[in-house]
């Protein structure tokens, strides 16, 4: 019973960030959550391993990462047939969308930005905020990710353009495309 | 490893990076160790060999060598000649593989034989009419799904 205590002490240390993995690519937590149980379940199979060992973050990640792919694959190939008669309009409708709800979000402080981006995030189509997510957030290259989804390069990087472009909506860029972050810093500073 | 391949995506990649991770939800501790205490009183038959009981392992370790040794005795020259001749039946191959355990498996063979074929037929019908019928439900299920995501 000592070892599920100290099981327990891991899991606690890297729920958040098992969560967050499949979370980001999945979109919704009922199925972040199985992942996530899944992955804590592997986890204890391989903990004499894993306990004590500096990688044991890595692995975790790489491990909700793949399952999450799996779950996606999986889901896909079963609901093709379906969601192949959606069309892209979707995509239009949600950069208005994101964009008619965020308007104002030079006048936020820091931590409600980060909501809406993370909220806008989790609005995109699946089939942007996936190579979107596994590009930025688990740093892999488009060609990683069209070998990973089984799509064309091409697709990668333009559901990767979409994203980006419905996500600039979101928060506010300069000409140059930085983040305009000194005004967002002077309204904190305000008393 | 790559590089962002502009100002936006790598203004983007910044910002993405310093999003905070979400807080997991108070029950995936607790669902996570149901689980894990499930899986540890999980059954003796559920587990690898080595955890099995010490009796089971030995019997199941008789059973091994018997298998094997009905293998020993198994009529190799007959049955390379059989499938040669591309006349090997279902029985033939059990009996000249599995020697010792010829009758059970020559009974076993005999019962999946005389099954007549309108059964067959019967069984794939079902299975084709329950596959279709799930098929149907799936649409329905879908299709209401996302009628309802689309008037949230």
């Amino acid at each position: 019973m000592a070892n599920l205590e100290v099981f327990e002490e891991f899991m606690v240390g890297y729920q958040n960030m098992v969560y967050s993995t499949a979370f980001r690519i999945l979109g919704n937590e009922a199925d972040a959550m199985d992942v996530a149980q899944e992955v804590f379940l592997r986890a204890y199979q391989h903990f004499e391993k894993l306990h004590d060992n500096p990688r044991a973050g890595g692995w975790l990640r790489r491990v909700a990462r793949n399952l999450s792919l799996n779950q996606i694959t999986r889901y896909r190939n079963r609901w093709k047939m379906f969601s192949e008669l959606e069309s892209d309009d979707s995509d239009e409708d949600f950069v208005s969308r994101v964009a008619a709800e965020s308007d104002d979000t030079s006048q936020l402080d820091e931590s409600r930005r980060q909501q809406i981006l993370e909220e806008a995030l989790s609005k995109l189509p699946d089939k942007q905020r996936i190579p979107l997510t596994l590009y930025h957030f688990e740093d892999m290259s488009y060609e990683e990710i069209a070998k990973q989804l089984g799509v064309s390069l091409g697709k990668v990087k333009t559901d990767i353009h979409r994203a980006r472009e419905a996500l600039k909506k979101t928060i506010r860029f300069d000409d140059e495309g930085d983040i305009v972050r000194s005004y967002f810093d002077s309204m904190k500073n305000q008393p | 490893m790559k590089e962002p391949d502009d100002k936006l995506a790598a203004s983007l990649d910044r910002e993405l990076k310093r999003l905070p991770e979400r807080k997991a939800p108070p029950m995936l501790a607790t669902s996570v160790m149901h689980l894990v205490r499930k899986y540890e009183s999980r059954p003796w038959w559920q587990r690898s060999w080595f955890e099995w009981p010490a009796g089971l392992r030995w019997f199941s370790a008789l059973v091994m060598l018997a298998m094997l040794a009905g293998m020993g005795s198994a009529d190799v020259a007959g049955l390379q000649t059989a499938i040669a001749r591309g006349t090997a039946t279902l029985n033939e191959v059990s009996a000249m593989l599995f020697g010792t355990f010829s009758p059970v498996l020559e009974f076993v063979g005999s019962l999946i034989a005389n099954i007549p074929f309108f059964v067959w037929c019967l069984v794939a019908v079902g299975f084709t009419m329950s596959w279709i019928a799930s098929l149907g439900l799936g649409v329905v299920c879908y299709q209401l799904i996302r009628t309802r995501k689309h008037k949230h």
